[in-house]
């Protein structure tokens, strides 16, 4: 999988859901736990990656950038 | 011991100095000295519980440190977490499930008499027991390594500025500032300074006498007058934010004053534009704790429900999300404490959040003020079950304020009017400051003549207009 896959699925996503515009991957995110868990959901559906609940740190919710470090991060520890 | 009452003022007249004086390992010890002495002069039999829980988390971290086996590790985290939760429901709750059972079980005409304990809450209960929790578990997470000297970890637990409301801090954010030598500047120093005078100000000036207009109103047997509800939930709604807010400012700043940084636990709720932001800016350190230990994991549970996975992803979300926020806001609310308006309350919450989202395009195109306006009006609509001595007393007044509200009423109530607005005007125009610059200590960054100005104002208004009747703060009870 790689980085701009991820992100650009997710800026679809996080923009759909919130009605907003993200300039750049490096933007910082204002996500609410709906969309928060929305994600989580979506990243395990649509990308196959299982976050883990109890390692997850919700500072990666920051941006698109460190969201996705999170994901490939996880996917190369193989945590599916 | 609060800290607004001359005790305090000696407390810490005599722990400073010493803390100044003393090298680091001295200073760790002496503040646990000094912690266990200032919990103890409420009721010393309740070192104890602070005792069993600090022995509890300090032995089931190193022993989830100390395996590999995930069994034993879970283990030691049930450990953790059923001691902690025992000492809750016995001090905190049983006697309301106690009490709720026989009232229940006399709606079928069924006699039961269980045996009430009657005995008093240790205070801060909820937040010391919740702090030692998340410390273990974070140790099962691997987020921190375990503290191994007892004394340190005893400290982090009982840390007097934080110990009895809160913030409630993470092993991950305050473990290493006790373990590491601290820095005491003058710059900490003053920015400590300013956060207890602010906090002072928000307590004995704003609080405790908008807490005059409110408690005649919550006391009053019905009939209510809408006008006069409507008041007095306003003013509790800034008593409530006053008091809470100014002990952790207060507490913030004695921490900073010794080099310890604790984390922001408001951010001018009042100005959030919708209820998911509200939770981001009220009470920061438990919605978190909520978020991570309760919200994130239990709703990974249930949207792996088999039954739930027939559904399309957003359906599925849509019905994992709402049954964990049901549940997470009904123990959000207890946590709060042992009554039934405490749990409404947290139901409230949850089906307001529910409506947000079913309104949410057209709630985020209005107006960004129509937004924080309204959104204050949910708030509020809270505070009033909050604050109601019953569901009953709460359903009485709702019913007066829709259908029992008369305007003329509202210029008989012009003076009570006027004494809420000139208390909270300070406040407002400096979160309105704040948070343009999104900086709460923005009045530090200003030139010094307005600082001192502002410093001189509110200690004038503090002993001047001040109610130093030692009120207890609020979430003590908690």
């Amino acid at each position: 999988m790689i980085r701009e896959d991820i992100t650009s699925k997710l800026k679809a996503l996080i923009e759909e859901q919130t009605e907003s515009t993200i300039a750049s991957a490096d933007q910082e995110l204002d996500i609410d736990s709906f969309t928060m868990m929305l994600i989580i959901t979506f990243v395990k559906e649509d990308l196959g990656v299982e976050l883990d609940m109890n390692t997850l740190d919700f500072d990666a919710f920051k941006s698109l950038n460190t969201f996705a470090d999170l994901v490939l991060k996880t996917e190369a520890l193989g945590v599916q | 011991m609060l800290f607004h009452s001359f005790q305090f003022a000696i407390f810490f007249a005599v722990v400073y100095p010493l803390y100044l004086g003393l090298p680091h390992r001295w200073q760790n010890r002496m503040l646990l000295v000094a912690s266990y002495i200032f919990y103890g002069y409420w009721d010393w039999r309740y070192l104890s519980l602070i005792v069993i829980s600090t022995v509890t988390d300090y032995g089931c971290a190193i022993g989830i440190e100390r395996t590999d086996n995930v069994k034993h590790r879970k283990g030691f985290v049930a450990i953790s977490v059923i001691v902690n939760l025992t000492l809750l429901g016995i001090f905190k709750y049983y006697d309301f499930f106690a009490t709720s059972f026989h009232e229940f079980m006399g709606v079928f005409g069924l006699a039961v008499h269980p045996y009430i304990l009657s005995v008093a809450l240790p205070i801060g209960i909820s937040f010391y027991t919740f702090q030692t929790m998340s410390y273990t578990i974070d140790v099962y997470r691997a987020k921190l390594k375990a503290a191994h000297n007892l004394f340190d970890f005893a400290l982090y637990v009982s840390f007097f500025p934080q110990l009895i409301a809160g913030p409630i801090e993470r092993g991950v954010r305050l473990l290493p500032q006790i373990l590491a030598p601290r820095e005491v500047t003058l710059e900490k120093v003053y920015t400590g300074a300013y956060f207890f005078v602010w906090g002072l100000f928000l307590k004995v000036f704003i609080a405790d006498n908008l807490a005059r207009i409110v408690d005649p109103v919550f006391t009053a047997p019905p009939p209510y007058d809408g006008a006069t509800v409507l008041l007095a939930v306003y003013a509790f709604s800034f008593q409530i934010y006053c008091d809470f807010a100014g002990y952790s400012f207060m507490a913030i700043g004695l921490a900073m004053a010794m080099g310890i940084t604790l984390m922001e636990n408001f951010r001018r709720p009042y100005f959030a534009k919708n209820i998911g932001e509200f939770w981001r800016r009220w009470h920061i350190s438990l919605s978190s704790w909520f978020r991570d230990y309760v919200f994130s994991p239990f709703y990974m549970y249930v949207e792996k429900n088999p039954w739930l996975r027939r559904l399309p992803m957003k359906a599925r979300h849509g019905v994992a999300f709402f049954a964990t926020l049901l549940i997470t806001e009904f123990l959000l609310g207890l946590w709060h404490g042992a009554a039934w308006t405490f749990a409404f309350f947290g139901v409230y919450h949850a089906l307001m959040i529910w409506a947000y989202y079913q309104v949410r395009k057209m709630w985020d195109r209005m107006n960004p003020y129509v937004q924080i306006i309204l959104m204050y009006h949910v708030a509020c609509g809270g505070w009033l079950i909050f604050r109601a001595n019953s569901m009953a007393q709460a359903g009485e007044m709702a019913w007066a304020l829709i259908f029992d509200f008369h305007l003329a009423s509202m210029l008989d109530l012009s003076q009570t009017l006027t004494k809420m607005v000139v208390f909270i005007s300070l406040l407002f125009v400096v979160q309105v400051f704040q948070d343009w610059k999104k900086d709460t200590t923005i009045v530090l960054k200003a030139p010094a003549f307005i600082q001192y100005g502002f410093f001189v104002l509110i200690i004038s208004l503090v002993v001047v207009f001040g109610d130093f009747d030692e009120r207890p703060f609020i979430y003590f009870q908690f």
